[in-house]
């Protein structure tokens, strides 16, 4: 069998400003493992994943004084991630490709900025109110932001700014930390020790001024990135990213084939691909409040599972689901059909079945 | 008296202790006229899921089980119209069958049943596995008893010598057509244990490739002792297939297979049915433990994505190799595991490369049709577990891997070594917390 690559790997130093690597190798850091594939730093530290893109919403009196002052925030705030140490010291954590200024640049920076406002806002209490937890359930708060290093940038003073411009208006912030990645040599690197920041202590401790390597890069044909907990983000462009779209359909395509193995000939199957897709993600995908890219995303694995049936077999009969459910059913008369539908969601057609739909043709087309 | 007239639980056990009395004298006269008493050891849901109805899934594989007590059954098998066993529910989540028929036809049976439904497994106690049990046996049996062990590792992934050769001599690769015949081998082919590990004949067709089928039976006492040596020498030493428990106080043992088949050896059901109990207390507080490691279990760390409490998956397995595999070995095991219907591995799913030597598959564990995510590279693979899957596909990975890949991987469990799960605890307490 000869290699052939299934896909055009990044180079380590585009990877690492990636948010989806980045989340991703977030979550290995918090996994107790031997740190073959990733160096478990935040497990060691003493943290634990708490929550995957929490929705958390700001007090209303707190709403209401920021719109009075003229405050632009997120309401309610998405950070990436909520970690928390056994002291009940609560981080959200934000993956970001590069660090934003404290304001709005050409071509975007506005939404970077008034999640950055709404996260700093996020003292214990707040928070503690947020997660619907007692007061005492959260001893401290602290926001971390992960990006590329850029030794050249003053890479935290945007968000010393605007904690500056809160505190001077008389609000209350939290403290917040940067932790950069950056590729040296044969491995990629951590470090948290930026001017204005300060990590959490524990962190803080772990880290030190040093550099640790979280991952080694084994050659230059090898592209360095652990197998991936989440498959996909709602705002991570997936179409740049030609692995996460491949493992987001075998994901989809392992929860159908999940569905279908155990069930005994004759049978008929009916594959919900909202189902599938919350398999595929860890249900992310049923609380993403983008309608437009819940829709896209149920059209995308519709496509992509019929795409991927007919070509297995031909004269497979796929019928949608009635309406308000979206899918496939149909029957599998014999083993060979059976056999024939299982090594088709395999080999399923996955070439960039994730791309963006053009506006018209999302709203317009009906279902099949 | 015969399983059709048995009533009770007495009437069944002391059916099957005087069988085994009848066979202990016939073995020690050094000649069976019947088979010996055979267990098969398996295993239903996992922690914190509902155990399934094993009468419904016997139902599907053609039998009525008929009650005899709470957790005893008597098993009859519609297709052949004959009682061909009893079933009890040993311990929770793990039945085990007990039966009197021919090893080839039972091993067959059971293999098939398992085959015929996701609500059970065998099962599969790998050379790591068996390592800890040997600790056990070396710490509560004299040094003079005989212990009896089966070495079993086939490189079944490395190419053939004679294919090798032939490629460096002529372009032409006609080797490849019996090298895929090889690879495709039938993993449920109906070959018992023992035949699997018979001397090839001269006239068998004997692969040129490491494999290795070795028995062992000696004093515990230079077991004990040699044993560390050898497998620091030749590490298919450590890929154990099968281990004789001595019996207690008696002659004979209990001989524990790398896929859960038990034949008692000695003169007493009772004596057999307790080593059962122990190796399944064990195995099961192994595979729960690892079950909260790598799956999270439901107790504990809960993850909340978004407004919504849900499990979230946890560590990951590691199972190191001692050396780096060769390029043609690596390429071997993707082709023969991802890519030809009856891997060895019964694995799903479309590997995406990302180099000569990495893969990722986010597939399929087709026993029982759960998800599994895999890292392949030449040094290691590294295996998520999703929630729901069950912790019985980390036994099933590591005894494959030593069998068929390397036998000296060592293997860990989020960062704990996989050895130390499947270690009998000396605290007492721990006695009375299994009952």
């Amino acid at each position: 069998m000869s290699y052939e690559k299934s896909f055009s790997p990044l180079p380590p130093t585009r990877l690492i400003a990636n948010p989806l690597y980045q989340v991703n190798l977030l979550i290995w850091m918090l996994q107790p493992s031997t740190g073959a594939v990733v160096e478990p730093v935040l497990q060691k530290a003493g943290y634990r994943l708490f929550q995957i893109e929490p929705e958390l919403s700001l007090p209303i009196e707190l709403v209401e004084s920021l719109q009075k002052n003229g405050f632009a925030h997120s309401n309610p705030v998405n950070p990436d991630l909520l970690i928390c140490s056994p002291a009940n010291d609560y981080i959200p954590v934000e993956c970001k490709s590069r660090m934003f200024g404290s304001q709005p640049q050409p071509g975007g920076g506005e939404s970077q900025i008034k999640q950055a406002r709404s996260l700093l806002l996020l003292i214990s209490p707040f928070l503690a109110s947020a997660l619907a937890l007692q007061p005492r359930s959260v001893a401290s708060s602290h926001v971390v932001y992960l990006a590329q290093h850029e030794p050249k940038v003053a890479q935290a003073e945007g968000l010393s700014n605007l904690s500056a411009e809160l505190k001077k208006s008389g609000y209350r912030t939290i403290p917040f930390g940067l932790l950069g990645l950056s590729v040296k040599g044969n491995a990629i690197a951590l470090r948290g020790k930026y001017q204005h920041a300060t990590l959490p202590g524990a962190l803080d401790k772990r880290l030190g001024r040093r550099r640790i390597t979280v991952q080694k890069i084994t050659d230059d044909q090898t592209d360095p990135r652990p197998l991936y907990y989440l498959p996909w983000m709602p705002d991570n462009p997936s179409e740049d990213d030609e692995y996460g779209q491949q493992a987001f359909a075998n994901r989809i395509l392992a929860a159908a084939v999940s569905q279908i193995g155990p069930r005994k000939i004759p049978c008929e199957i009916a594959l919900n691909v909202e189902t599938l897709l919350g398999a595929a993600t860890y249900n992310l995908y049923s609380q993403w409040r983008d309608k437009d890219v819940r829709k896209r995303l149920q059209k995308r694995a519709k496509e992509l599972l019929k795409k991927s049936l007919n070509k297995a077999v031909a004269d497979l009969k796929l019928t949608s689901l009635e309406f308000p459910e979206k899918g496939w059913k149909f029957e599998i008369p014999d083993q060979k059909t059976y056999s024939r539908v299982i090594e088709g969601l395999r080999k399923g057609e996955h070439k960039d079945w994730n791309n963006p739909i053009p506006q018209r043709s999302l709203f317009d087309e009906e279902d099949e | 008296m015969t399983l059709v007239s048995v009533k009770t639980r007495e009437e069944a056990f002391d059916l099957l202790d005087g069988y085994a009395v009848e066979r202990r004298e016939e073995l020690e006269r050094q000649h069976t006229r019947r088979p010996l008493v055979k267990s098969y050891l398996l295993e239903t849901a996992p922690h914190g899921h509902a155990e399934p109805s094993l009468e419904t899934v016997f139902a599907k594989a053609g039998c009525d089980l008929k009650q005899l007590d709470d957790t005893l059954f008597k098993i009859f098998d519609a297709n052949q119209g004959k009682y061909i066993g009893l079933l009890e529910k040993l311990i929770q989540r793990h039945p085990v069958i007990y039966t009197t028929e021919k090893s080839d036809v039972m091993g067959r049976w059971v293999r098939k049943l398992v085959a015929s439904t996701t609500a059970l497994d065998h099962l599969w106690l790998s050379g790591r596995a068996f390592e800890e049990l040997l600790k056990t046996i070396i710490k509560v049996t004299p040094d003079q008893r005989y212990v009896r062990m089966v070495f079993q590792h086939e490189n079944f992934f490395d190419v053939e010598e004679s294919t090798r050769f032939a490629r460096h001599t002529t372009e032409a690769s006609n080797g490849d057509d019996d090298e895929s015949a090889e690879m495709d081998g039938e993993e449920n082919s109906g070959e018992t244990f023992e035949q699997r590990f018979i001397e090839e004949s001269d006239d068998d067709y004997v692969p040129e490739r490491r494999k290795t089928t070795f028995t062992l039976t000696d004093r515990l006492g230079v077991i004990k002792r040699l044993l560390p040596q050898m497998q620091e020498l030749y590490s298919p030493f450590y890929s154990i297939s099968a281990l004789r428990f001595p019996a207690q106080g008696r002659p004979g043992g209990h001989d524990f297979y790398f896929d859960g088949k038990v034949t008692n050896r000695s003169n007493s059901f009772a004596d057999h049915r307790l080593h059962l109990q122990f190796v399944l207390r064990l195995y099961k507080r192994a595979t729960e433990t690892t079950e909260q490691v790598v799956c999270r279990g439901v107790e504990r760390n809960k993850i909340l994505t978004g407004a919504r409490q849900q499990t979230f998956v946890g560590a990951p397995v590691t199972l190191q190799f001692q050396e780096p595999l060769s390029q043609e070995v690596f390429d071997n095991f993707i082709e023969s595991t991802f890519n030809r219907p009856n891997g060895k591995f019964r694995l799903w799913g479309n590997p995406i490369f990302l180099g000569p030597r990495k893969a990722h598959v986010y597939g399929i564990d087709r026993h029982l049709w759960q998800p599994i995510f895999l890292e392949i590279t030449d040094r290691q693979i590294v295996a998520i577990i999703p929630q729901g899957t069950c912790g019985n596909s980390v036994h099933r990975l590591v005894t494959n891997v030593q069998q068929y890949l390397d036998p000296g991987v060592r293997v860990w469990v989020g960062d704990t070594d996989y050895s130390e799960l499947i270690r009998t605890d000396p605290d007492i307490r721990s006695i009375y917390d299994e009952l």
